[in-house]
């Protein structure tokens, strides 16, 4: 056995070298692979992997907000997704086209042309509502995609529509403040890195590149959404009964100079501007130009006091009311002799203002226009506003010099008007007005003494007789609360002269002795009346009424001759007389009546008759609950109404 | 062997040992890392879905009290804006 052993060749050690030189070739083999990768492709594979590990995002922020005085949001932006085809992944045109037309309620042969498309990327609908969204991502349907976008969204529809202006798909802003404050408002791009897992999901990595703000600044405009929507609906009613072709209201609080409302009729909504015309998104207020009428003349008036041309009961004559300059002739609607100035303007003598204006002389009627901004800019900060119409003195004719002073021959914009009378109803101290309140308008203090105190009280005093007294604005008295005011019938220039059609227009400045609001309207082409008395005041009277009615400033009185002396801010602080002390209490029985169920406004007379001012608690209209309870006593005399919770009423 | 010896012995037993703990922990908390990041994503995809649903729910709000839809609520209501002469102010004798 040994010896048969001892025979045998032993190849173990050759057996063991091969494997180890096996071993040792496959581990240089894979070492010189690992240097290969690891040294000459070690970078492009990084970023491969780079690649297939992370991704990089956008996210778009929001666009700003436009928000009124209050903080009632009037444009926002609200996330909505937009659907896109890659056409060369889609694998079955006809059944995505059938089943896109569905669901997004598109022509199929639209959709099936952008789908035949040759295009890498198309739009299939852009912004689209939560449902079609949702119907689509159902679908899932390869090389259809949905994207998040943004939409402006206008919540309060066509009010203020034009003054907000609209954006385009895009979100930047093409008109009113949309547009002027473009800058401000755009949104911001974040751009970051996230990490992709191996099915394409990805991860939140960290806040890189997202800490940053990327929303856009929100824009707070002056303009109050009631007064606003008052201003809207009285305008609306006045064209449709006077079947008139536009119209324009402008609301300012004269303490601020702030624009509180300005209505533009024909309406525009900004949500549904593809189905707007032109003629809609004009804001009128700032972009056309008419000659105001006998609304200007207040302003004649105030600079013939000035001068010292005329006094308060300086007597003109009317010429009974025809009366010829150059070889034109100039009527008036009420024929008079002599009548002294103020009634002039209470009547509106066009012969006793073209008087006043010849004796005033154009250089300085043009001068006191001029100091008041007519012919310039408001620069209230909008695109499209005009200059008006406003001639060199030196080219004006006597008939023009007399058309002038009775508003014709000159063109204004509602918000020139606006300007104008705020320095009448400041004292005489011109003041800029504001549309913005949020970024605070950045302008240098221009305001000048155009009249004096006196001069401006004076007129104001006129004006007042205008509505008070038998003049032309009668039809715009607010029991309780004192007027000034001014009608104007202004005909409009037609081809070759002045035609048929007319503008008819009334300034009110409420309270009369010093103003806190001013109302502007015009109507533009009424058909069925054209006096502004007729057409315009009215609309004046409205809006002021629920505009001192939102603001709590409503005369306790209809009588005006009590409520003259008062200011209408003191009517909230200390009010009159008759509403000074609650009545003392006087049960007229011996116990508390069962006023459960009862509209929470009748319970409170009932309680106030009887000298208790209840707590109320809870929100709603109607009584819920009482304390003390029906059939108890009623609280002692000589506690004071409401004090230590006497009486509660609890409403639903 | 070496007092010497010992020592580098359980040096270099206790670094292999710590190397293996480090590497476990590394591992574990890459482990943990995805975990949170897939949560991370989730509560940011549902944060947004609510942002966005509180921008609608604005806007709804903000349309409901709209002057239009509360005049027009007020007019159901029999509710108007008051006349002259119809407004009292009671005065505060507390």
């Amino acid at each position: 056995m040994a010896k048969g052993s001892q025979g045998r060749k032993d190849h173990s050690k050759v057996k063991i070298g091969l494997v180890m030189g096996l071993f040792a070739l496959a581990l240089t083999g894979l070492w010189a692979r690992a240097g290969w990768v690891q040294l000459h492709e070690g970078e492009a594979l990084l970023s491969k992997a780079s690649k297939q590990s992370h991704a990089a995002e956008f996210e778009y922020g929001e666009r700003g907000r436009i928000f009124d005085r209050n903080g009632q949001m009037l444009a926002t932006s609200v996330e909505a997704k937009s659907i896109y085809a890659r056409p060369f992944e889609i694998e079955n045109i006809d059944v995505a086209a059938d089943t896109l037309s569905r669901s997004l309620n598109v022509s199929r042969s639209k959709i099936y042309k952008r789908l035949k498309s040759k295009k890498k990327f198309v739009w299939i609908k852009r912004q689209v509502t939560d449902r079609e969204s949702l119907a689509v991502t159902g679908a899932d349907m390869k090389g259809v995609r949905l994207v998040s976008e943004f939409s402006r969204i206008y919540p309060n529809g066509h009010l203020a529509g034009q003054t907000i202006g609209f954006v385009n798909i895009d979100g930047r802003g093409l008109e009113g403040i949309e547009r002027v404050y473009n800058e401000r408002m755009k949104p911001g791009k974040a751009e970051f890195v996230v990490r992709r897992d191996a099915k394409g999901q990805r991860l939140y990595l960290d806040a890189q590149g997202r800490e940053m703000d990327i929303n856009g600044l929100d824009v707070r405009l002056t303009i109050d959404t009631h007064i606003q929507h008052a201003a809207e609906q009285a305008l609306a009613k006045s064209i449709a009964k006077y079947d008139a072709r536009a119209g324009i209201v402008l609301v300012v609080d004269v303490d601020s100079g702030d624009i509180l409302a300005m209505a533009n009729q024909p309406f525009f909504n900004p949500n549904a501007v593809r189905s707007s015309k032109a003629t809609q998104r004009r804001l009128r207020a700032l972009t056309d130009i008419y000659e105001p009428g006998s609304t200007l003349k207040p302003l004649l008036f105030a600079a013939a006091l000035e001068e010292k041309v005329i006094e308060r009961d300086t007597l003109i004559d009317c010429e009974n009311g025809k009366w010829k300059v150059a070889r034109k002739t100039i009527r008036d609607t009420h024929p008079e002799k002599w009548l002294p100035a103020h009634k002039v303007l209470r009547y509106s003598s066009n012969i006793g203002s073209a008087k006043i204006g010849m004796d005033l002389g154009a250089g300085v009627y043009h001068d006191y226009l001029t100091k008041l901004g007519f012919g310039e800019k408001t620069n209230i900060g909008l695109p499209g506003e005009s200059r008006g119409i406003l001639m060199q003195p030196n080219k004006w004719t006597s008939v023009d010099l007399a058309a002038i002073s009775f508003g014709q021959g000159i063109g204004t914009t509602a918000l020139q008007m606006a300007k104008a009378y705020l320095c009448l109803a400041n004292g005489g101290v011109t003041k800029e007005l504001n549309l913005v309140n949020l970024p605070e308008p950045d302008r240098k203090n221009t305001a000048v003494r155009v009249f004096s105190p006196e001069t401006a009280a004076t007129v104001l005093d006129m004006m007042k007789d205008v509505v008070h007294e038998d003049g032309t604005g009668r039809s715009a008295r607010i029991p309780g609360i004192t007027m000034a005011g001014k009608t104007g019938t202004a005909q409009k220039a037609a081809k070759g002269g002045y035609g048929d059609q007319y503008l008819s227009s009334f300034v009110a400045l409420v309270p009369a002795e010093a103003p806190e609001l001013l109302v502007i309207t015009m109507i533009d082409e009424p058909q069925k009346a054209n006096y502004g008395s007729m057409v315009a005041a009215p609309v004046c009277r409205e809006i002021t009424v629920r505009t001192l009615a939102y603001y709590g400033k409503l005369s306790e009185t209809l009588d005006s001759s009590v409520a003259e002396n008062i200011h209408v801010d003191e009517l909230i602080n200390e009010p009159m007389a008759e509403s000074m002390t609650a009545p003392k209490a006087r049960p007229m029985t011996d116990k508390v009546p069962n006023i459960t169920g009862l509209p929470v406004r009748r319970a409170l007379e009932l309680l106030v008759k009887k000298g208790i001012v209840p707590v109320l608690k809870g929100q709603g209209m109607t009584v819920k609950g009482q304390q003390p309870k029906a059939g108890q006593p009623w609280p002692e005399d000589n506690m004071e109404g409401g004090a230590n919770d006497v009486f509660i009423l609890w409403l639903s | 062997m070496s007092q010497a010896d010992k020592t580098l012995l359980w040096m270099v037993l206790t670094l292999l040992g710590a190397a293996l703990v480090l590497g476990l922990g590394a591992v574990w908390l890459n482990i943990e890392r995805m975990d949170v990041a897939y949560d991370l994503r989730k509560m940011d995809k549902s944060l947004g879905q609510k942002e966005d649903l509180a921008v609608k729910l604005t806007v709804e709000r903000n349309n409901l009290v709209s002057p239009y839809q509360l005049k027009r609520l007020a007019g159901r209501h029999s509710l108007g804006v008051a006349a002259p002469g119809q407004i009292r102010r009671i005065a505060d004798t507390r």
